[in-house]
C-alpha cells in the first residue's frame, strides 16, 4: 500500500492522471483550478510527457483533440467559463470517438461570474456540452481521494468506451486538502508510446508505409451515413448506461428523507444526516451519485421506493434535480430542492435546518413539494 | 522505349479530386505529396486537415489524417506533435480557417515555434460557403458579404499573414509563393520541400503561404483566375522568402529549435536554396 | 511513525469532530499554519481536512482557513462554528469572531484585541488567550513568524500533537526551501511554547 499523502484536490487530480498515464497537458489559467495547471507543467515533463499553457481555452481543447487522436492519454482542465470554450473541441473529440479527460473545476456563473464554488454546469455537463448529439461522460469526485480515483477511472472508461470523459468537481473539492492514498505507479513507461503493440487500432501514429492510412474526422456530408454513425453512437451510450453508472448510499435502509445530492454539497448533507440520525424521530439516507452522465437513474428510484419524501440539496437552480425528478417520476415521492447559487454553500447548521424543515413540511402535508432559494421558501 | 514521366505520387491516393476546374488545391496537394514522397516522410507523417474546400483532403493523402475544428489545426497539430515526438505533422489550411477565426491558434504555434509545417492556401475568398469576403479579400474586391467591393473603413484591410509572423522569434521558415503559372511550379515546390525540412530538421515553425485561385467564387475562367493572381494579388502580397533559420544557420554555424526532440525519421537531404523569387516573371497566355 | 503511539493520540482530541478556523490576512501564513496543523493530524493517524479561502481574498485583505480534524472521515469540510480559533489580527477578529463555538478556545495574537480582550465581545468562548506572538517574533527571531509561535503555544494548549510533531511536519515543508528558515521556524515554536507555559 502506498504511503497515504496530504494534497489539494487540484494536486491530487494531477497526480493521479499522471499515474493513470496522461502523458499530454494542456491548459489555460483560470481559478479555481490554475493548481492543475501548475502541477502538470512542474510534473509532466518528468513523466516524459508534455505540458503546454495553451493561447487559450479553445486551442487547450484542440490539442487535446490532437494528441487524442495519436492514442495518447491526453487531457485539459478549465473552471466554468473555460469550458463553454471548450465546447467547440468536446463536440468534436466526441463526434470522432476519441477518449480524453476534461476537468471542470466549477465556479459560479453565468458570464464571467464569481470564483467561488458551484455546480451550475450540471446541464451543460450532462445534456450540452458542446452542439450536436452526443454524450460525455460525468463522474463527479466528493472528496479528495475521489479526485485522485476518479482521474485514473476517467481515463479507464473514456478509452473503453472511447468517448470523452468529464470531471464535474467544484471550487471546494480543487482548493481543498484530505490525505489521499495515491494510484499505483502503473508499469507503463514513457518508451511505451511508441510501442506499437500497445497502440489502439485507430490511433493516428502514421502509416510506417505498412498500413492503409487512418482517419479520424468528424464530417460526414451523406445524411444517411452520418445517422448511422449517430445511431451506432448511441447504442453505445445504452451499454454505457446499462454498465458504468456509480452511487454511493448511507444510511438506514428505510429513510424517511432520501437525501440526493452530489459533489461537495453530499459532504455538508452527510453531517447533517449524521446529527439528524443521532436524534430521535427523523431517519434520513444520502443517496450520491458519483456518476453523473450515465445517471444512476434505476439504483436512486429502488433506494427512493422506501423513503417518504426526497429532498435535494444543490449549488445550483434545480438543474441536478430534473435528473432526480426524471428518474423517481413513476414512484411518485414529493421533493423538496434547496438552492444556493453565486458562490454560497450551505453549512452543515443550513443543512440541518432544511432537513427538519422539508420533514415539518411533510408531517403537515405528504404531497408538498418544496422549493428554497437559499433559506427562503417560495 | 517509352519512359514514364509523370506518375501519381505515392503520398496522394487514387482518388478523384473534388475541387473545382481551374482551382489550384489540385495542384498543391499534388507537390506537396511529390515531396512527402522525395523526403520519404508518408509513413511517419499525420496531417492535419480544416474546414473549407480542402476538408477533405483527409481522402486525398496517403498519410494519416485528423480533420480539425475550424481554425484549430495548428492546436491540434501541436496536440499530435506534442504526444508524438517522433512523428512528423503539416497541417493545409486556407485563409479564412488560419486567418480569421484561427489567428490566435497560428500566431502562437509560430511563437512556439512548433515543429509543423503549415500549408497557408490563400485564395482571398471563402470558397466552401459559397464566396464571402475572406480575412485577405483584397481592396475593392467583390464577394457575397461585400457587394460592392471590400471597403476597408466598414470592412477592415487585407492581412498579410506572412508579414505579421515575420516579426516573432519563433518561425524557421516563412514564404509566399504564387501557385499562377506553369513556370512557377518548381519553386512552388521547392519552397514546399524546404519547409516540410525544416521539420525533418527539428527547425521549428515553418509556413507556406500559397497564392491561390477560386475561378468559381471569383466567377472567372480558369486562365482569367491565373492572370488575377499574377496581376491582383502579387501587387497585395508579394511573394519572397520572409524567414529562414536554415539559411542564417547555415551561415552562422547555428541550429535547432527550442524545444526540439530528436527524430528518428529519415536524414534530411540538402536545403534547397531559396531566396526571393524572380521579379521578371512575364504572364504568357 | 510509531504507529503503537497513534491510539493514544486519537484520543485526545478535545470532541470529535474537532473544528479549527484560522484567520488573519494575507501574509500572516494563514494557511500555512492550517497546513502545518493537518499534516501533523495526519501524522498523527487522524481523518481531517483543510480548505483555504481562495479567491481575491488571497490578494489583500482577510484569509482564513478551515481545519477538522476527526477519528473518522471528515463529513463536512466547511464549518459554520469552530471549536479553536487562531486569529492573527482585529479584523479577523471581527469579522469571524461570531463563528467560535460555545466554550470554544481562541488563541490569538495581541493585535486582535489591541484594546484589551473585552469579556462581553468573546460570546462564549470557553478560554482565551492572546500572546504577543507577532511582537516576540520579531524580537527574537527578526521576521514575521508568529504563526509559528502561535503554533508552539497551541501544543501547550491541547494536545493534538507535540511540538516535535510539529517540528517534524515544519523539515518535511521547508527543507527544500531553506535550512536557515527551518531554523527559525522551528525556533518560533520552541519559543511559543515557553511563552505559553510560563502564560
Amino acid at each position: 500500500m502506498e504511503e497515504r499523502v496530504l494534497m489539494k484536490g487540484n494536486e491530487a487530480l494531477a497526480e493521479a492522471a499522471i499515474r493513470a498515464g496522461c502523458r499530454c497537458y494542456f491548459g489555460y489559467p483560470i481559478t479555481p483550478q490554475t493548481e492543475i495547471a501548475a502541477y502538470m507543467a512542474r510534473h509532466m515533463p518528468k513523466a516524459g510527457g508534455s505540458f503546454v499553457q495553451a493561447e487559450s481555452e479553445v486551442a487547450a481543447a484542440n490539442m487535446v483533440l490532437g494528441a487524442a487522436a495519436t492514442g495518447t492519454r491526453a487531457m485539459t482542465s478549465s473552471s466554468s467559463p473555460g469550458i463553454s470554450l471548450k465546447s467547440e473541441a468536446l463536440s468534436y473529440i466526441a463526434a470522432s470517438d476519441l477518449p480524453a479527460l476534461i476537468v471542470n473545476v466549477m465556479r459560479a456563473g453565468p458570464g464571467l461570474g464569481g470564483i467561488q464554488p458551484s455546480q451550475g454546469d450540471y446541464w451543460q455537463a450532462t445534456r450540452a456540452a458542446g452542439h450536436g448529439d452526443f454524450h460525455q461522460l460525468v463522474l463527479a469526485p466528493a472528496s479528495v481521494q475521489e479526485m485522485a480515483d476518479f482521474a485514473v477511472l476517467a481515463f479507464t472508461l473514456a478509452f473503453k468506451w472511447r468517448m470523452p470523459a468529464m470531471i464535474l468537481a467544484d471550487g471546494t473539492l480543487g482548493q481543498m486538502m484530505e490525505p489521499l492514498y495515491l494510484p499505483k505507479r502503473p508499469d507503463r513507461t514513457p518508451a511505451d508510446r511508441t510501442n506499437q503493440a500497445a497502440e489502439p487500432d485507430w490511433a493516428l501514429t502514421g502509416t510506417l508505409n505498412r498500413r492503409s492510412h487512418r482517419i479520424i474526422n468528424s464530417l460526414v456530408l451523406n445524411p444517411a451515413a452520418l445517422e448511422a454513425s449517430v445511431f451506432e453512437r448511441f447504442a453505445r451510450y445504452r451499454q454505457v448506461q446499462a454498465q458504468e453508472a456509480r452511487w454511493r448510499y448511507e444510511g438506514p435502509e428505510d429513510p424517511d428523507v432520501l437525501v440526493v445530492c452530489y459533489g461537495s454539497v453530499s459532504r455538508i448533507y452527510k453531517q447533517a444526516i449524521q446529527a439528524v440520525n443521532q436524534e430521535q424521530g427523523l431517519r434520513a439516507g444520502l443517496f450520491r451519485p458519483q456518476t453523473l452522465w450515465p445517471f444512476p437513474a434505476a439504483e436512486l428510484a429502488a433506494k427512493a421506493k422506501h423513503c417518504k419524501k426526497i429532498l435535494v440539496p444543490e449549488l445550483s437552480m434545480g438543474q441536478f434535480c430534473d435528473d432526480v425528478k426524471l428518474a423517481t417520476a413513476k414512484l411518485p415521492k414529493p421533493v423538496a430542492l434547496a438552492c444556493r447559487a453565486g458562490g454560497q454553500v450551505p453549512t452543515p447548521a443550513e443543512a440541518l435546518q432544511r432537513l427538519k424543515q422539508t420533514w415539518a413540511c411533510w408531517l403537515q402535508d405528504q404531497e408538498q413539494e418544496e422549493v428554497y432559494y437559499g433559506d427562503r421558501q417560495l | 522505349m517509352a519512359t514514364v514521366s509523370y506518375e501519381r505520387p505515392e503520398a496522394l491516393l487514387d482518388v478523384p479530386f473534388h475541387y473545382c476546374p481551374g482551382c489550384t488545391h489540385g495542384i498543391t496537394h499534388r507537390l506537396i505529396a511529390e515531396c512527402l514522397d522525395e523526403l520519404q516522410m508518408t509513413g511517419q507523417t499525420i496531417a492535419v486537415a480544416s474546414v473549407g474546400c480542402s476538408v477533405m483532403a483527409y481522402d486525398y493523402f496517403a498519410c494519416d489524417v485528423v480533420q480539425a475544428p475550424h481554425g484549430r489545426a495548428p492546436a491540434v497539430a501541436t496536440g499530435i506533435r506534442r504526444a508524438r515526438p517522433d512523428r512528423f505533422v503539416f497541417t493545409y489550411q486556407g485563409d479564412g480557417d488560419l486567418a480569421a477565426i484561427g489567428t490566435a491558434e497560428i500566431i502562437h504555434a509560430a511563437t512556439r515555434g512548433e515543429n509543423i509545417t503549415v500549408f497557408f492556401i490563400n485564395n482571398a475568398i471563402y470558397g466552401m460557403t459559397g464566396g464571402q469576403m475572406a480575412p485577405t479579400t483584397l481592396e475593392g474586391q467583390v464577394t457575397q458579404t461585400t457587394p460592392w467591393g471590400r471597403n476597408p473603413a466598414e470592412a477592415g484591410n487585407p492581412i498579410k499573414v506572412c508579414e505579421l509572423l515575420a516579426t516573432l522569434d519563433g518561425p524557421a521558415f516563412i514564404a509566399r509563393v504564387a501557385v499562377d503559372h506553369a513556370n512557377q511550379i518548381h519553386q512552388v515546390k521547392a519552397t514546399i520541400k524546404k519547409a516540410l525540412q525544416c521539420q525533418l530538421e527539428e527547425r521549428g515553425f515553418a509556413l507556406v503561404e500559397l497564392l491561390s485561385t477560386c475561378p468559381t467564387n471569383w466567377k472567372m475562367s480558369a486562365t482569367e483566375a491565373m492572370r488575377w493572381v499574377h496581376e491582383q494579388m502579387r501587387q497585395q502580397y508579394p511573394v519572397g522568402v520572409f524567414v529562414d533559420r536554415l539559411r542564417e544557420d547555415q551561415n552562422s554555424g547555428r541550429g535547432g529549435s527550442a524545444g526540439g526532440r530528436h527524430l528518428s525519421g529519415p536524414s534530411a537531404p540538402e536545403a534547397v536554396g531559396l531566396t526571393a523569387l524572380p521579379a521578371g516573371y512575364t504572364h504568357k497566355e | 511513525m510509531s504507529k503503537d503511539l497513534m491510539p493514544q493520540l486519537k484520543t485526545l482530541l478535545p470532541c470529535d469532530p474537532y473544528r479549527i478556523f484560522i484567520c488573519g490576512s494575507g501574509g500572516d501564513g494563514v494557511l500555512f499554519t492550517g497546513k502545518l496543523l493537518a499534516q501533523a493530524a495526519l501524522r498523527a493517524g487522524l481523518e481531517l481536512s483543510w480548505l483555504p479561502s481562495y479567491g481575491p481574498e488571497m490578494r489583500g485583505g482577510t484569509a482564513n482557513c478551515s481545519v477538522v480534524l476527526s477519528r473518522q472521515a471528515v463529513a463536512s469540510p466547511i464549518i459554520d462554528q469552530a471549536d479553536l480559533m487562531l486569529i492573527f489580527n482585529q479584523a479577523a477578529w471581527l469579522k469571524y469572531g461570531a463563528r467560535l463555538a460555545p466554550g470554544g478556545l481562541i488563541l490569538a495574537d495581541q493585535s486582535a484585541f489591541p484594546d484589551g480582550v473585552d469579556e462581553g465581545d468573546l460570546k462564549g468562548a470557553g478560554q482565551v488567550h492572546v500572546l504577543a506572538a507577532k511582537q516576540e517574533a520579531a524580537a527574537h527571531l527578526g521576521r514575521n513568524l508568529g504563526n509559528m509561535l502561535l503554533l508552539g503555544a497551541l501544543t501547550e494548549l491541547v494536545p493534538l500533537f507535540s511540538a516535535a510533531d510539529l517540528a517534524w511536519c515544519l523539515q518535511q515543508s521547508l527543507t527544500a526551501k531553506s535550512t536557515a528558515l527551518l531554523a527559525q521556524n522551528q525556533q518560533a515554536i520552541k519559543l511559543g511554547q515557553r511563552l505559553m507555559a510560563g502564560d
